[in-house]
């Protein structure tokens, strides 16, 4: 009833001339005509044998016209077909009832609320379907959206329900006082307990947080509550049903309402127990490491002591021995005088010689042990004039043979000195030794940059060596040319290696028998490593 | 003027000899005293003995010290007597067979007035003698008597 005066005004015009109508029955045909629904009459065969006025307007054909069809020539298919089904369940079941009904008009599907009533004759035959509509259109319209709209919402909360208790995180919601009213399945899983066993539970009312959190959960809860902040973390010991203890993460948030009182508060948690106990694992093993380099550490420093007083008893206690044996042939060599033949006289001399080489022998012994317990100065070193040096001392401890040198300029590297020079000095020796017989002897230091490495040599066109022995030359003793020949002591090319490898770099040697020998070493470590004879 | 006085710390009974017999071989014939341990050089100079220095009236010229000797260490003795007012100024020669840094640092750093290393050949032996012998006792002049 939207405007109830101009029901009345249209009620206002004089009697008007419905079809078929007595006059007796005039008022209430009028009554009919102007109800401000549709209605219509049909037959037993479906005919139309009434429409009022307001079907008129609806269809915009006049009820005369439309009297004698069917809704099949009337309307299209598929509305036809729905009207006569409902008037066929009126007609079956002989009762009144309300349908919807839909008709497009003007291009437009309209919804109709229809009440649908037989019409019996004297022996309660239905013989006739008579109808009123109402337009429901906008209201049924409303309902339609507002039913889309509950069911997409009840969707959307089952989807967040399915997400939130499927989530690898435990879901716990509480109310405003603190009381379980929403447990997870995956809170079940974590906690042991189900839902039904602690709803409506206070974390303190059962054994669920570890005494010792107790406080400072206490404390999140206040925070929480009070409004201090709408979310915060904790970091708790739970205890499971069990009794177990498990570390959890709770992420924790209030929802408040208008009346800015707590409705509830919501607790994702995550089990961290295992990331505990491995961060407890890293803990453990690098206390272990740190303990096992402590004692190796302090192992090492003891080895290393050892040694040195190893050395020191060598450089001490090996040499007294030695200066007696000498001394003291010496002094029988005089004492006797002329009474010793020349046989027993050279005997003597060869005792003071050996002796003497033994002392050689182990003061270049301490210094190959000292070369690896030295501690390294690495330091800007220029090779040119380093080798320089070495050379002229060289030349002059060597005063049997000249020998041509040639040292390539500008040669530098991060090294340390001390060592590069006892390396110089081992390397020159031994070019000047070995070319005592040549012809014309020469020894080249040079750089060269095989793979982008530079890499330094010392070359000489001495005696050389046979390539087949070429693995025994870096070992301490080992010697490829007989005292009478060349002397020494098979410690020089052993003290090289150490100093190379105390630089990380490697050394190798070519040559042949003959055809003079080249050493080649770097003095910095390289990415690959290159097959080194042990030492 | 009295005779200048050697005095030879050393334990080893063969480098004992050899060291006279060096001295020998060099015609240096001052008198030798040897105090064969750290304890026994100690007494000599701090000692209220017949035989010390102060009951003679008398210091060596220049003292011999080996490294490594039984009881008290030749780097103790060394530092005792740079301690003492007596034995400060007189001159120490450390007669070692070792050259390692470490007894290099620690002799000089208490003071010794030079460091000789033993050679095992003899004959460097007896030339390190005779030019010990000869720097020290002729060419070296001693520091004066300590009041």
């Amino acid at each position: 009833m939207k405007d109830p005066a101009k029901l009345t005004d249209r009620n206002s015009p004089p009697p008007v001339n419905v079809a078929d109508e007595g006059g007796d029955n005039l008022s209430f045909a009028a009554f009919i005509k102007h109800l401000p629904g549709v209605t219509f009459i049909k037959d037993a065969a479906g005919r139309y044998i009434f429409a009022n006025s307001g079907w008129e307007k609806l269809f915009g054909r006049s009820a005369a016209e439309s009297v004698g069809l069917t809704d099949f020539e009337l309307f299209p298919e598929d509305t036809a077909r729905e009207f006569t089904a409902n008037d066929a369940a009126i007609r079956k079941t002989g009762e009144a009832r309300a349908v919807y009904e839909d008709v497009i008009t003007g291009g437009e599907r309209r919804h109709w609320l229809v009440s649908k009533f037989p019409i019996t004759d004297a022996t309660g035959k239905v013989v006739q379907v008579g109808g009123v509509a109402i337009d429901v259109t906008t209201s049924r319209r409303a309902e339609l959206a507002l039913s889309k709209r509950e069911q997409e919402l009840n969707k959307a909360h089952e989807r967040l329900h399915f997400h939130l208790f499927n989530s690898p995180l435990a879901v716990v919601e509480w109310d405003g006082d603190f009381r379980v009213i929403r447990w997870s399945g995956r809170a079940e899983a974590i906690f042991g307990w189900t839902g039904p066993e602690v709803r409506g539970f206070h974390p303190d009312d059962w054994a669920f947080v570890h005494p010792d959190d107790r406080e400072s959960v206490a404390e999140i809860m206040r925070q929480l509550v009070e409004g201090d902040v709408p979310r915060n973390l904790s970091h708790t010991r739970n205890l499971t049903k069990d009794g177990c203890i498990v570390y959890c993460d709770w992420y924790n948030s209030v929802s408040l309402g208008k009346d800015g009182r707590v409705q509830s508060i919501f607790s994702l948690v995550d089990d961290v127990t295992e990331r505990v106990h491995a961060q407890d694992e890293i803990v453990r093993l690098n206390a272990l490491l740190e303990r096992r380099v402590e004692r190796r550490t302090a192992d090492l420093q003891a080895a290393n002591a050892e040694l040195e007083a190893f050395a020191y008893a060598v450089s001490h206690d090996l040499r007294a021995p030695l200066r007696a044996v000498s001394g003291f042939a010496k002094a029988l060599a005089e004492h006797t005088g002329s009474s010793t033949d020349e046989t027993g006289q050279r005997y003597l001399g060869l005792i003071q010689s050996r002796a003497a080489r033994m002392g050689d022998l182990i003061d270049d012994l301490l210094q190959l042990s000292r070369l690896t317990r030295a501690a390294m100065n690495i330091e800007h070193v220029d090779l040119t004039a380093l080798a320089g040096e070495v050379a002229e001392e060289t030349a002059q401890a060597h005063t049997d043979h000249a020998v041509e040198v040639k040292i390539a300029p500008g040669m530098a590297a991060e090294c340390d000195l001390p060592l590069v020079r006892i390396l110089l000095q081992n390397l020159l020796g031994n070019a000047w030794k070995f070319t005592l017989n040549a012809s014309n002897p020469r020894v080249e230091v040079g750089v060269c940059t095989p793979n982008g490495r530079e890499t330094y040599f010392v070359r000489d066109n001495g005696v050389g060596f046979d390539m087949r022995y070429v693995h025994k030359l870096f070992t301490a003793f080992q010697r490829l040319h007989s005292q009478a020949a060349f002397p020494g002591h098979g410690v020089g090319l052993a003290t090289v290696y150490r100093v190379v490898r105390r630089h990380g770099g490697t050394v190798r040697a070519e040559g042949a028998t003959n055809a003079g020998a080249t050493f080649y070493f770097t003095l910095c470590p390289e990415p690959e490593t290159t097959a080194n004879p042990p030492l | 003027m009295t005779q200048k006085i050697i005095m030879l710390v050393e334990d080893n009974p063969d480098d004992e000899e050899l060291t006279l017999l060096a001295l020998e071989k060099n015609r240096i014939l001052n008198e030798v005293v040897v105090a064969r341990d750290g304890a026994e050089a100690l007494e000599m100079f701090y000692g209220d003995g017949p035989d010390t220095f102060s009951a003679r009236g008398t210091m060596p010229a220049v003292v011999l010290l080996d490294l490594n000797l039984p009881k008290v260490s030749g780097l103790e003795v060394l530092q005792r007597i740079r301690r003492e007012a007596s034995t400060r100024m007189l001159p120490v020669v450390i007669l070692t067979s070792s050259k390692e840094d470490k007894d290099l640092i620690e002799s000089y750093a208490h003071g010794c007035n030079s460091y000789v290393r033993k050679p095992v050949d003899f004959e460097a032996f007896v030339q390190a003698t005779r030019e010990l012998g000869f720097y020290w006792l002729l060419l070296n002049e001693a520091p004066p008597r300590t009041p």
